[in-house]
């Protein structure tokens, strides 16, 4: 259930609820200043979408009675992940219809004019992801930053092709062969996961998101580095069993002393020479990174100008840098700062602590310190850390009133621990689990220690919802067998194991009416997984306990005739070459058997195998299908349109 | 018959275009001219026309812009203008000057003006719409500026200085009557100063009619408001949804009165609503009603599928007919650059106009199914197929000693014979290699005008008599890569003529080099800003037609698909700021209200397109739409809906018409559509 979707107390018209307690606090805050950074931190299930919904919808309609023109265009209204995006306009919507329903809503509307703006709002390129409301700036920063036309944005493939590009650009440059033998024998292909080219993709990855210069990264990997031999390389076996017990504790480094002692004839040398090199390798390998990255970062972006494609983060990117930097100083970069300040009025971003430092550099040009902004979100869910989102950022503004690179004279924080969502139950549960995590310091308080900051204290959750006569929180319990996780774990060759255990809980709580929902629907059941390693084995547990399941975790495309589509299309692209037909028969997602020795007879022509007709049944449609689109290779070439 | 008005006045009638019908008759040279928007709505008058078995020697059909020109020429004032192509370069020239108002532009638009000459050349058009380019008008839009909000005011003001600097450029340039936007108005002056230049250049027409238009812009406007005085009975024929705010704004417009008359709307039918959940899904719908009204004994003309774009629909609407083995006819723009005869031609041009082609060069006229001119006699099997482009690639590579060689004609030919020798290449399928070598070594270096037609016009003609019929023999039963191969020919025929013309031009004026190069560069030019017509692919099958060119339509059973908000209607969009838009749409002011609103700055004109689609319906008619877009976000029903009687039909129904084609009780003989 999202938080929009929670059941509220007064729910009135289609899910439409009027704000309370921290929510009605900001919103006050929010409306009883011209300006400012208003922020709504609390937990889950607090309502936080909503009271984004509901604040956006207030103000687009005071706008509207106040006589302000075209108020949509004065509203910038993101959240982070497409999936919340998508929620806003619904929201907002049903926002305004409980306004002009409700009569004692915070502002009077009429239903014509809540639905005149919802309409409008649909139209706004000012609604919806961080992304999407970035990449319509974008259009009007393109050219000056050395795009032809707006590029594509987000085409893998494409990026893929420039990637390519790019790496060839770098090889081809005698500067940084050097460098790159180093990169290239530190990291072979094949043998780890990561080449020279993935570490190059990754750290521009890394450079662009977090905002880093070269010489920031090289900074921090240094930092790394010295992090792992705080005393520099290990010059005897003492050292190394300083640094283990540094990092791995007494006990650990007992053990590797017994575990010498106990080899008499080992010489410890060359364990000391292999840590040490260990070091100096890494070592040169950081500074070849950082000697070839900004190479490899100039022709990446050749690259993306030359394909017209690019990623997300280089859009923010070249947003934040075309307004910083005094290379692009210009009347049309005031005149664009302008437009931006000028109409935008209000700023709310939902989610807002999953926010990269790309995307928030890039936001701020469009802001300054005459708009209010809106913050609505929860440090501890920051779910996207992996990509790349800052927290920090909402710390900042949270406790310092600082964002977007203005001090902020008005700033206002509200937190809530009351939960609209779950029982009191299951909120306990939560309580339970996260209290340990973050009060830990070296894991959810890992930040605040790290910074020497006093650990707050764990703020339990507060359950608006009243408590069920049975129990909330259910646990299938079965007999342990191995590891958590492990085959064994999960479906015992003998046994009840955790999959069919689960099954049989969900299965009878659902038939016995156990899971039961307010309205009397039946429940749909969601089941979360860690990692996807066994999910089909639960699949299958679900399935055979009478459950339909829909499992989510595989990828819409990744179907074998998807597989088979690729193939083809590829092969197309040299239809006629031994290589590339091999490569096409090969292929496992091609259903078709037996044609291999046909082709070598043939000269590697499918067109001659169809014209033999000596393929039969399914086969045979298959090989004429391929021959045909062959002999077509001119439509196809003609329909992709010229290399314009 | 509706009362006409007097000589000399000019009368607006919103709503059903029929008494037109009614005014054609014989006479021995036209009393009346009929201007029309569209070249469709043409053919469809003349259609309507033909369907009643009336003469229609009374009516000319033709444009404005005709008969501006054909004034001026009976005063013998200039009257030439000059087309897209040669006004973008103009611009493009003006743009990269170092002037006061190009600063100005580069505020609004960014540094790079050139790179923006589409865009500044859209502002420039959207101006002279609104004001004919008359002083008074653009006082008048200057004063609307300086009340905008501060961003968009500035914004608005430079722009507006920078398009007056370009029209002013451009009459330097290319003459005072360079587009429509100034060839009206100045008809219109001549006509002021002579009134009785209208019976000197049309003695025997005393009256015109302008039809299913959903702008009247300022240079239309002008001429009309000169002509009526001439003494001509001038009759404007609106749309629904635009004409009354066009009519509002006459009188601001016109010395003359101008008599209103609103006819009675004909009654839309009751539409059945369908609603899908994809894109996909909808064409799908749409072509089982389309199947479904055919095996009801419906002929192909008696159903019409209506859409905002056409074009957008094409390949969704033609898979999902295929299906059913239904033909459609979708009137769309041929996109020309993407068929196999032009791509020949490109290649051609890169062939001859590069010293050392690549293999890939060298082979890519091949591979768009070049064919030596006179190929009747020759043993080859022409167009080559791709297994023989594939080893002739192969053959080649094998000899070279680099990856991507680049060889004049002589030494392709001399590695041709190497490869040969050497058993990489048959010396049957070397053949016809050479003889393209040989054909590409006969052609000129740097070719003058006439070559393009002596170097190309063989290989069309080799084309239609060669590869098309081979074409005709692999296509499938709807015959539709045949009917394309045939069209691309003729339009790559007409290619060529604009493509000389433009090229004579440029070369008298320097603006090009001699080179085959040019000559691919200019066509591409020709390409992208002269779309061809609408037009369609065979007949004998269904239309699928802009809803706009159902205007004077009818036919039984009409199919409105794509009813979905921000597809129908479209979001309005312009180069100017929305603020300015706004001011000028809502002409709240006396300034505002003296300009014409450009066509796309509303949405009203997505109503005329909508009446003219659902007005096309005499027994059945339904709408589709869909839930979800291709990136799944959700969209809602189109507004437009809220003003057309629907009936929705249920998911069940939808279903079984997808599953069975069978045809919902809304739409199933009369069913519940009666007028």
């Amino acid at each position: 259930m999202t938080d929009k979707e929670s059941a509220g107390v007064e729910a009135n018209t289609d899910g439409y609820r009027r704000l309370e307690g921290a929510q009605a606090e900001i919103r006050d805050a929010f409306f009883a200043a011209e300006s400012g950074l208003f922020v709504l931190d609390c937990g889950p299930g607090a309502g936080k979408s909503v009271t984004a919904d509901s604040i956006a919808a207030e103000d687009l309609a005071r706008k509207s009675r106040g006589g302000v023109d075209s108020p949509t265009e004065t509203l910038c209204l993101t959240s982070f992940s497409r999936d919340d995006a998508a929620s806003i306009l619904p929201g907002v919507e049903r926002a305004l219809r409980g306004f002009a329903d409700d009569p004692q809503a915070p502002v009077e509307v009429t239903a014509e004019t809540a639905a005149e703006l919802g309409a409008t709002l649909r139209g706004s390129d000012r609604v919806g992801t961080i992304d999407s409301v970035l990449g319509a700036v974008f259009e009007a920063v393109a050219g000056e930053v050395g795009f032809d036309e707006v590029p594509e944005v987000g085409d893998s493939a494409g990026l893929a092709r420039v990637h390519g590009d790019a790496l060839e650009a770098v090889r081809a440059d005698p500067t940084v062969s050097t460098a790159l033998e180093t990169l290239d024998d530190g990291y072979p292909g094949g043998r780890y996961d990561a080449d020279t080219a993935d570490l190059l993709a990754a750290a521009r990855s890394a450079c662009r998101e977090r905002r880093l210069s070269v010489a920031d990264l090289r900074e921090r990997l240094d930092a790394v580095v010295s992090g792992t031999y705080p005393d520099g390389p290990p010059a005897s076996m003492a050292e190394v069993l300083r640094d283990t017990e540094r990092f791995f504790g007494a006990e650990e480094r007992a053990a590797v002393e017994r575990a010498l002692e106990a080899d008499a004839t080992g010489d410890a040398d060359p364990v000391v020479d292999a840590d040490a090199n260990c070091h100096d390798r890494w070592s040169e390998s950081v500074d070849a990174l950082c000697t070839v990255l900004p190479v490899y970062l100039d022709a990446y972006d050749d690259a993306c100008r030359a394909a017209g494609v690019l990623a997300h983060v280089d859009v923010a990117h070249w947003i934040a840098t075309f307004f910083e930097r005094e290379a692009y100083r210009s009347s049309f970069r005031d005149r664009l700062r302008a437009r931006w300040r000028g109409r935008l009025s209000t700023v709310i971003v939902d989610e807002a602590q999953d926010v990269s430092r790309a995307q928030h550099d890039a936001l701020a040009p469009l802001v300054n310190a005459d708009t209010r902004v809106l913050l609505v979100g929860d440090r501890e869910q920051c779910i996207y850390a992996w990509r790349n989102a800052q927290p920090s950022l909402f710390d900042t503004a949270a406790t310092a009133g600082r964002y977007f690179g203005i001090d902020w004279e008005t700033h206002e924080r509200r937190s809530a621990t009351r939960t609209y969502r779950s029982r009191p139950a299951i909120t306990a549960a939560l309580d339970t689990v996260f209290e340990p995590v973050f009060t830990d310091p070296t894991r959810g308080a890992a930040d605040a220690a790290a910074a020497g900051r006093e650990i707050d204290e764990y703020e339990p959750l507060s359950a608006v919802r009243a408590p069920t006569p049975g129990p909330s929180v259910h646990v299938a319990a079965f007999p342990e067998h191995g590891r958590p996780g492990s085959p064994t774990w999960v479906d015992p060759a003998e046994g009840v194991g955790e999959a069919e255990a689960l099954a049989d809980c969900i299965a009878t709580g659902l038939e016995s009416g156990r899971f039961e929902r307010e309205d009397g629907e039946k429940p749909g059941v969601t089941v979360l997984f860690h990692r996807r390693t066994h999910m089909d084995t639960y699949v299958d547990a679900f399935a055979d306990a009478g459950l339909s399941v829909r499992d989510t975790s595989r990828a819409l495309f990744d179907h074998p005739l998807v597989g088979a589509v690729c193939a083809v299309v590829d092969w197309l692209r040299a239809p006629t070459t031994q290589e590339a037909t091999l490569e096409l028969v090969n292929d496992d997602d091609l259903p078709v058997t037996g044609l291999v020795d046909k082709l070598m007879r043939a000269d590697w022509s499918i067109t001659a195998v169809a014209d033999a007709g000596s393929m039969r049944g399914a086969d045979a449609a298959v090989v004429d299908g391929l021959a045909d689109l062959a002999r077509r290779r001119a439509d196809h070439l003609a329909s992709a349109g010229p290399p314009w | 018959m509706t009362e006409t008005s007097a000589p000399g006045s000019v009368r607006a009638v919103v709503g059903d275009p029929g008494e037109l019908l009614d005014r054609a008759g014989r006479a021995p040279e036209p009393t009346e001219f009929v201007v029309t928007p569209e070249r469709l709505h043409r053919r469809n008058l003349k259609r309507r026309l033909a369907e009643r078995a009336s003469p229609r020697s009374s009516l000319r059909l033709t444009d404005a812009t005709a008969i501006a020109a054909q004034l001026l020429d009976a005063a013998a004032d200039p009257s030439e203008t000059i087309d897209r192509i040669d006004r973008l370069k103009h611009v493009e020239a003006i743009l990269r000057r170092d002037t006061e108002a190009n600063d100005r532009l580069r505020a609004a638009f960014g540094s790079d003006l050139p790179a923006r000459a589409e865009t500044i050349a859209a502002a420039h058009s959207r101006v002279g719409e609104m004001t004919g380019w008359d002083e008074q008008r653009l006082d008048a839009l200057a004063a609307v500026a300086d009340e905008l909000p501060t961003v968009a005011g500035r914004d608005t003001k430079d722009v507006l200085a920078g398009v007056r600097a370009l029209e002013r450029g451009l009459v330097d340039r290319a003459g005072s009557v360079h587009s429509r936007e100034a060839l009206l108005p100045a008809a219109a002056d001549a006509l002021r100063d002579r009134p009785a230049l209208w019976r000197e250049a049309f003695p025997a027409t005393d009256r015109l009619s302008v039809a299913g238009v959903s702008v009247v812009d300022a240079p239309l406007s002008e001429l009309i408001g000169a002509v009526a005085p001439a003494g001509v009975e001038v009759t404007l024929s609106l749309r629904p949804g635009t004409g009354p705010s066009i009519v509002e704004r006459l009188p601001n417009r016109f010395e003359e009165p101008v008599t209103f008359e609103e006819s009675q709307p004909s009654p839309v039918l009751t539409s059945a609503e369908l609603v899908a959940d994809t894109p996909e899904e909808e064409a799908r719908l749409a072509a089982a009603l389309v199947a479904a009204h055919l095996r009801n004994g419906a002929s192909p003309s008696d159903v019409l599928v209506v859409a905002r774009d056409a074009a957008e629909y094409e390949r969704s609407l033609t898979r999902a007919a295929a299906r059913h083995e239904v033909k459609l006819a979708v009137w769309a723009q041929l996109p020309v650059e993407q068929t196999v005869p032009y791509r020949q031609f490109a290649s051609v041009c890169g062939l001859l106009g590069t010293d050392e082609p690549t293999l890939d060069e060298l082979l890519a006229p091949i591979e768009f199914h070049w064919v030596p001119p006179a190929a009747g006699d020759d043993a080859t099997a022409w167009p080559l197929a791709t297994d023989n482009v594939g080893d002739l690639r192969a053959g080649l590579s094998a000899v070279s000693e680099s990856d991507s060689p680049a060889l004049s004609l002589a030494e392709w030919d001399g590695r041709l014979a190497t490869a040969v020798d050497e058993a990489e290449i048959a010396p049957a399928d070397s053949a016809s290699l050479r003889k393209l070598i040989d054909w590409a070594r006969e052609q000129p270096d740097t070719p003058e005008p006439a070559a393009l037609h002596r170097t190309f016009r063989p290989l069309v003609e080799a084309g239609r008599e060669v590869t098309l019929p081979t074409v005709f023999e692999a296509d499938a039963a709807d015959l539709a890569r045949t009917s394309r191969y045939a069209r691309a020919l003729s339009r790559l025929e007409e290619l060529l003529t604009d493509t000389r013309a433009k090229y004579q031009e440029w070369l008298d004026t320097g603006d090009v080099p001699r080179s085959w190069l040019a000559v691919a560069d200019l066509a591409e030019r020709v390409v992208t800003t002269r779309p061809g017509r609408r037009e369609h692919a065979n007949a004998a099958a269904v239309d699928v037609i802009d809803a706009t060119d159902a205007w004077l339509r009818e036919a039984p059973h009409v199919v409105a698909v794509g009813l979905v908000d921000g597809v129908w209607p479209r979001r309005v969009e312009s180069v100017f700021p929305d603020a300015l838009r706004q001011a000028v749409v809502a002409g709240d002011s006396a300034a505002a209200g003296r300009l014409a609103v450009p066509g796309r700055w509303t949405a009203a004109r997505e109503v005329d397109h909508l009446a003219s689609g659902l007005g096309a319906a005499s027994e059945t008619l339904a709408c589709t739409r869909y839930r979800r877009d291709r990136e799944g976000t959700t969209r809602e029903r189109s507004p437009l809906l809220a003003d057309v009687p629907t009936r929705t039909v249920d998911e069940s129904a939808v279903q079984s018409l997808l599953a069975t084609g069978a045809l919902p009780d809304a739409l199933a003989a009369t069913g519940g559509a009666a007028r």
